[in-house]
């Protein structure tokens, strides 16, 4: 008996490190469908950790070569069933440095925003279409920031191959609720549950956007697209997103998605 | 002199502080060229700024220190400026504070702006300072609001937050000047004028608070304040008057606002209740009756980077029967209800690099109304160009827009952030 329990607990030690915790814990199965693969790419891309603090620096350059930099603060949060909060606080360009943006995200209905104004003083609430609004002037739109609702699309798994050097999944996705495309068809990376591609299509079928990360990183055992870019082929217009001083699971406290703190910015967390 | 000390004070500051133990300081600001042209012709009486209503070179600096942790800070924005009109270099110290406090309840101490309300230019519960003659001469949006020298203490729990603002001295609103705008006037003739302005008592001191929620996705706020009317009361010195004493009434605020969506958009309703306590009878022509305002709004996106706003603002004046009573004769006659409706396109183009905007507010009841139409394009991350006009109209020269018919005209700003 007492032989039995110390094999059983020298059996634990060693195989405990490979017991996937908590919400990982659905990234380590295998998949059974493509609905499946949605929700892995879902958690594994916008909910890892049970929050994240990140410097975003975005980079959008015109077909002309022209460039302009918007350097940000996120912060987010992952709330109950599904909610998650974002707390973005500009640092650069000049004309909004000091400006603050509060979004409270729910699954299957559009965002609630708060944008802060430092020269007015003044928090207003602002109405905006989560599908194709662009997020700050760039090839982004708020979906691409905060994630869209899987149910939003039907998706169909057309069939695996290597894209840019990793076992994929291919997932089409036709759009089924309001959307800037059509259809979308995504190249997920089996070992990380992350696009490394993704093409969008318009109305008429053709290839507008093309999404891709450049860089994937582990960051405290979470990996991570640290760059990504998302290119415009039609306009030639691009956006680059480099992620900085990442780190997960810090102890953002829930107050700080509020209007005081719009107001007056968590100096500790932006500094 | 003053000023001087002030700029070196700031400037020593900004570099000293940096060195000091792992204090965060930063520097910024911008170097801004701001003009207004009247477009009207008017015949300009002699001291008055005609066809130039604003010409001005300016630049802010702003100051932001931090403490290691965090849990204190401090701000100091200061504008150097030269009025090309009256050739004059001004300092103007527009926000300087200090922050305290913890997760539960904190502190802002200083000069600073604050802004309340739900209105767009209609202002209900904010009954913070504005300067009325930077909003009607083409200055940027955010010279309506100047700041108030007081200390606002906050409590917060969860999604209620509760603020008081304590302003010690009082500070007027900046009202239209005749050296600069046209305005009416129900007593051109008489230039003998005073001004008395609140003391220093602490019978005199405002004060303004505010309780808000947020319940669900709807948010819900009261407001109250205790302080003066931002604009002053004419009152003869006698029947057959050779002076004006100006003076700022006693005004007490009550309101509520709530915000929330509503299908695709976000509702606005703000409502108050203006007790003009120096007239509760509303039986002294001079002094503003008291007043209910109330505010509906919605706002929502048709299109990507398209906004459309609506508003719809009431002003109720009570004890109208007096007021019609007392009214002095020769002077105009107001309605008792006074109706505003308002609507606000914005357009972004250009990965929102340009800016189309434009405002159109009217009163039926007033029959005058304002338009603002603008555009504003970002050269570049550093620099931006903003031009428009504003027209103002009215069947009347004494309506709230009407009365500044002939100062109609065009804005230009340039700025350069650093």
């Amino acid at each position: 008996m007492r032989v039995r329990l110390v094999l059983l607990s020298f059996w634990l030690i060693v195989i405990w490190p490979a017991l996937p915790a908590g919400s990982d814990r659905l990234l380590a199965q295998t998949p059974l469908g493509v609905d499946d693969i949605v929700a892995r790419v879902q958690q594994a891309f916008y909910y890892p950790g049970a929050d994240l603090k990140a410097r975003v620096k975005m980079t959008l350059t015109s077909a002309g070569g022209d460039t302009r930099l918007r350097d940000l603060t996120m912060l987010r949060r992952n709330g109950k069933s599904g909610e998650q909060q974002y707390f973005i606080y500009f640092h650069q360009p000049g004309d909004v440095r000091g400006m603050t943006f509060l979004v409270l995200k729910y699954p299957r209905r559009d965002d609630d925003r708060w944008l802060f104004l430092p020269a007015l003083n003044l928090v207003r609430r602002i109405a905006a279409r989560d599908s194709a609004q662009s997020f700050v002037g760039s090839d982004f739109t708020y979906e691409h920031v905060s994630g869209r609702d899987p149910e939003s699309d039907r998706h169909t798994l057309r069939g695996e191959e290597k894209r840019r050097g990793k076992d994929c999944y291919i997932v089409e996705s036709q759009a089924q609720a309001a959307a800037e495309y059509s259809r979308k068809v995504a190249w997920i990376d089996k070992a990380t549950w992350l696009p490394v591609e993704e093409e969008y299509y318009d109305i008429r079928g053709e290839l507008f956007k093309v999404f891709t990360a450049d860089e994937i990183r582990d960051v405290n055992g979470r990996a991570t697209v640290t760059t990504r870019t998302m290119k415009n082929v039609k306009t030639g217009h691009r956006t680059e997103v480099v992620f900085s001083e990442v780190a997960y699971d810090v102890g953002v406290e829930a107050e700080i998605f509020s209007e005081r703190y719009l107001r007056e910015p968590p100096r500790r967390w932006i500094q | 002199m003053r000023s001087i000390g002030l700029v070196g004070l700031i400037f020593g500051l900004a570099f000293a502080l940096p060195h000091t133990a792992h204090a965060q300081a930063s520097v910024h600001g911008f170097a801004q060229f701001n003009s207004a042209f009247r477009a009207t012709g008017a015949d300009c009486p002699p001291q008055m700024a005609c066809d130039v209503m604003r010409g001005e070179e300016r630049v802010q600096l702003k100051l932001e220190l931090s403490s290691p942790d965090g849990r204190a800070g401090a701000l100091a924005r200061l504008d150097l400026f030269h009025d090309t009109i009256g050739d004059e270099a001004r300092v103007d110290l527009r926000e300087a504070y200090v922050d305290v406090g913890g997760r539960r309840i904190s502190a802002r101490l200083g000069r600073q702006v604050v802004t309340w309300g739900l209105g767009d230019l209609l202002f209900i519960n904010d009954v913070f300072p504005k300067d009325w003659v930077a909003f009607l001469t083409g200055a940027p949006l955010e010279y309506l609001k100047f700041g108030s020298d007081a200390a606002k203490v906050g409590a917060y729990t969860g999604s209620i937050g509760a603020e008081v603002v304590i302003t010690p001295v009082f500070a007027r609103d900046r009202a239209p000047r005749p050296d600069r705008l046209f305005f009416f006037d129900p007593m051109p003739s008489l230039t003998d004028r005073v001004t008395q302005r609140p003391g220093t008592d602490f019978g005199d001191m405002q004060l303004a608070g505010r309780l808000y929620a947020r319940v669900s996705r709807f948010e819900v706020a009261s407001y109250v304040s205790k302080g003066f009317f931002g604009m002053p009361a004419g009152q003869p010195d006698q029947a057959v008057p050779t002076r004006l004493v100006f003076s700022y009434p006693r005004l007490n605020t009550y309101g509520g606002s709530l915000q929330g969506p509503l299908r695709a958009g976000v509702f606005s309703l703000e409502g108050g209740y203006y007790d003009s306590r120096d007239d509760e009878s509303g039986s002294d022509p001079t002094v503003e009756n008291s007043q209910t305002r109330w505010l509906a709004a919605y706002q929502f996106q048709p299109h990507e980077d398209l906004t459309l706003a609506f508003q719809y603002y009431g002003e109720f004046m009570r004890q109208h029967d007096a007021y019609l009573r007392t009214l002095p004769q020769g002077l105009p006659l107001r309605d008792q209800l006074r109706q505003v409706a308002s609507l606000r396109v914005t357009q972004l183009r250009r990965h929102q690099t340009l800016r189309l905007n434009l405002f159109v507010m009217a009163s039926p009841t007033d029959r005058d109304a304002y338009v603002n139409p603008s555009v504003r394009y970002n050269v570049t991350d550093e620099l931006w160009l903003e031009t428009g006009a504003n027209v103002f109209w009215g069947q009347e020269h004494h309506t709230f827009f009407g009365q500044f018919g002939q100062n109609s005209g065009v804005f230009l700003i340039a700025r350069y952030e650093f």
